[in-house]
């Protein structure tokens, strides 16, 4: 079992409450990086000097928030309703497991039984409509373990399952995360900067504040991106399929990416002879926008790696896609400068 | 005019892929500026040293277009829309990939861009792909003519207005300012190279040079921009409110020099002034727009008197 991608999956780390993911990462990669700080909004910004000495900033970047709820209501039957914090469809939540607050008391999403469900009505509901169970008598009984603003995460645990293939929450990005993590830990061929970004879900707000700090003139975000690979109806609709490499995108709803780069992404893994796929839609969009059009504006690519079900309470990757995609991230490292 | 503007248009410059279009201009210049370079994202920046504010003058050189996502089974590629592509408008016309391989843009019944696609004659998939790469942006092929006193061809929104803003550089004598002529990329997505651009030069003044739409012909747009009546100073349109100032000196300028122009504001579209407006403490914007017809189509319609008013009054305001 992969140990170390499934400890950082089983942290909770809510857009905003990054803390617990943020503590986990400092302690892995103090020992191996030259400088590290905590900026206001959480990010962490390392550096780690290289063979050469960079000629101008280069930046890594993956973040470390995850899709979550959050408390907004206790009604007096003691059922709490909620929020989400990022992109949750309301059509996945209903019989989830969830653990609410720092103590992580246990829940379950509750709906409508269908036996209740008369023709005609939606069968499936609202998100304002759905409420978590946490097995209270009352209102009162209630608040003695959670208060309105109290964070809801998945309860997932990590499996491996299938040939190479992972379930687990939060895949999007703490893979990104894992892979960050191990680049630092192999030497370098130049100065890079590695950040581990703050509330990415809730509109990249993180990945600005470290492009300004860091003010980088080439940027590689490590993300995980959607695919549909399976049951789908055609093959278009796929986007990207597991088993096939990371993913790299030309164009998305965040930004156009420097053809230069998407070049030398491809040239690099033919050369290497490592798999990679392109993002077969403009869809969906991550860190790079913001990033390439902060201040005075960076070159970027993002690598990604193919996840199912992405935002729900688990989703399904590939082990093999994720090493490529840390191989890759790597030798194109090596072949940037 | 129509030669160089021919020249302009033959450089396909879809959003994000603006080099080719971005080195001939460089090329064309160089003998005028003081400094010419280019950013990250690949807006060309041309200086002119002079006493006085700084002011930024902006034309956008990309235009809007398709990108391959995916080949089918059968060899057909499946696109996205880069920038407003509007099927019902560009259906049926011949398109070029960037590395000259032809086909033609087919849209489903309904005209939704999910449903087209770029025929290339291709056999199948492997032979599709073959031929082009996932990733490629296809542009509109058009012609380049003249009928009366009128313009007609594709990508006018905007090589109309880098042609503008290079005969200004080419023609300005007394520079009153200290005058960026900014080449912008990707503003059909978003005006995004405007928006890094602006936050490097820092200006205190940012003009567009760019189209507006007309509405002087059939089931033209809600607005009085006529073709013929000048240069259309910019009130307002989606992405900013024109500041007052800029827009009443470019009025008093063309009254004392007696150039031709007309009122712009655009209920709908947004121009590059829009990201640069609230950059650091703040930038005074204002805009030169050319009314054409048939924006966004593979064959849209200028005034050769509007285009020569417009870089009459750039002149005028640069060297007042």
């Amino acid at each position: 079992m992969n140990k170390e991608l499934s400890y950082l999956t089983s942290l909770f780390g809510a857009s905003g409450s990054e803390s617990d993911v943020r503590q986990a990462i400092i302690s892995e990669i103090r020992p191996h990086c030259d400088s590290l700080e905590v900026d206001r909004l959480g990010n962490i910004i390392a550096f780690k000097k290289g063979i050469e000495p960079a000629p101008f900033p280069v930046m890594l970047c993956a973040h470390m928030d995850e899709v979550a709820l959050m408390v907004t209501s206790i009604d007096k039957d003691g059922s709490l309703g909620f929020e989400s914090v990022g992109g949750i469809d309301p059509r996945i939540l209903p019989g989830t497991h969830v653990v609410i607050g720092k103590k992580k008391y246990h829940g379950v999403i509750g709906v409508l039984a269908p036996h209740f469900v008369k023709d005609g009505e939606e069968k499936v509901p609202k998100m304002k409509d759905l409420y978590i169970d946490i097995g209270a008598k009352d209102q009162e009984d209630a608040e003695n373990y959670v208060a309105v603003g109290d964070l809801i995460g998945f309860d997932t645990a990590y499996q491996e399952f299938g040939e190479d293939l992972v379930r687990a929450k939060a895949l999007d990005d703490r893979a990104g995360c894992y892979i960050l993590l191990n680049i630092m830990k192999k030497p370098l061929p130049f100065d890079t900067y590695f950040v581990f970004s703050v509330m990415e879900e809730i509109g990249c707000l993180g990945a600005r504040t470290a492009a300004f700090a860091v003010q980088p003139q080439y940027a590689l975000i490590i993300e995980g991106t959607t695919a549909g690979d399976i049951h789908t109806e055609t093959d278009q609709s796929a986007v990207c399929r597991l088993g096939r490499g990371p993913v790299v995108s030309f164009m998305d709803n965040s930004a156009i990416y420097d053809r230069e780069l998407y070049r030398l992404v491809m040239k690099t893994a033919k050369e290497e002879n490592i798999p990679v796929q392109a993002k077969e839609a403009v869809a969906g969009g991550n860190e790079s926008g913001t990033v390439q059009r902060a201040l005075g504006g960076c070159r970027v690519i993002a690598l990604s790696v193919p996840c199912r079900y992405i935002h729900s309470p688990v989703s399904v990757a590939n082990l093999k896609d994720i090493a490529h995609c840390e191989e890759l991230a790597y030798a194109l490292l090596k072949n940037l400068l | 005019m129509i030669n160089q503007l021919k020249e302009l248009v033959s450089k396909k410059s879809v959003s994000g892929n603006e080099r080719v279009v971005a080195s001939y201009i460089k090329e064309q210049i160089l003998p005028y500026a003081d400094k010419v370079y280019e950013d990250a994202l690949g807006n060309l920046i041309a200086v002119r040293r002079g006493e006085g504010p700084k002011v930024m003058v902006m034309a956008h050189m990309d235009e809007i277009g398709l990108v391959a996502t995916f080949a089918d089974d059968k060899g057909f590629i499946r696109v996205s829309a880069v920038g407003g592509v509007h099927p019902q408008k560009t259906a049926g016309r011949p398109v070029i990939f960037e590395n000259g391989v032809m086909g033609v843009f087919v849209a489903g019944k309904e005209q939704k861009m999910s449903d087209c696609y770029i025929d290339i004659g291709a056999k199948d998939q492997r032979d599709a792909l073959s031929r082009i790469e996932i990733g490629m942006t296809a542009s509109f092929v058009t012609e380049t003519f003249e009928t009366g006193e009128k313009i007609v061809s594709g990508a006018l929104d905007n090589r109309i207005g880098c042609f503008c803003l290079i005969e200004a550089l080419k023609r300005l004598k007394n520079c009153s300012c200290e005058f960026y002529a900014v080449f912008t990329v990707q503003e059909e997505v978003g005006l995004r190279g405007a928006k890094v651009s602006g936050f490097e030069i820092a200006p205190e003044v940012a003009l567009a040079v760019d189209v507006t739409l007309s509405g002087d012909h059939p089931e033209g747009a809600d607005t009085s921009a006529s073709l013929g009546k000048g240069c259309a100073i910019k009130m307002r349109d989606r992405s900013a409110i024109c500041s007052r100032e800029v827009v009443e000196d470019l009025e008093n300028l063309a009254a004392r020099k007696g150039i031709p122009i007309q009122r712009d504001v655009l209920s709908s579209g947004g121009t590059d002034i829009g990201s640069v407006q609230l950059l650091g403490k703040g930038v005074q914007v204002g805009g030169l727009s050319i009314p054409i017809r048939y924006c966004h189509s593979a064959i849209e319609m200028a005034d050769r008197k509007d285009v020569e008013a417009t870089i009459a009054l750039l002149l005028a305001y640069l060297e007042k």
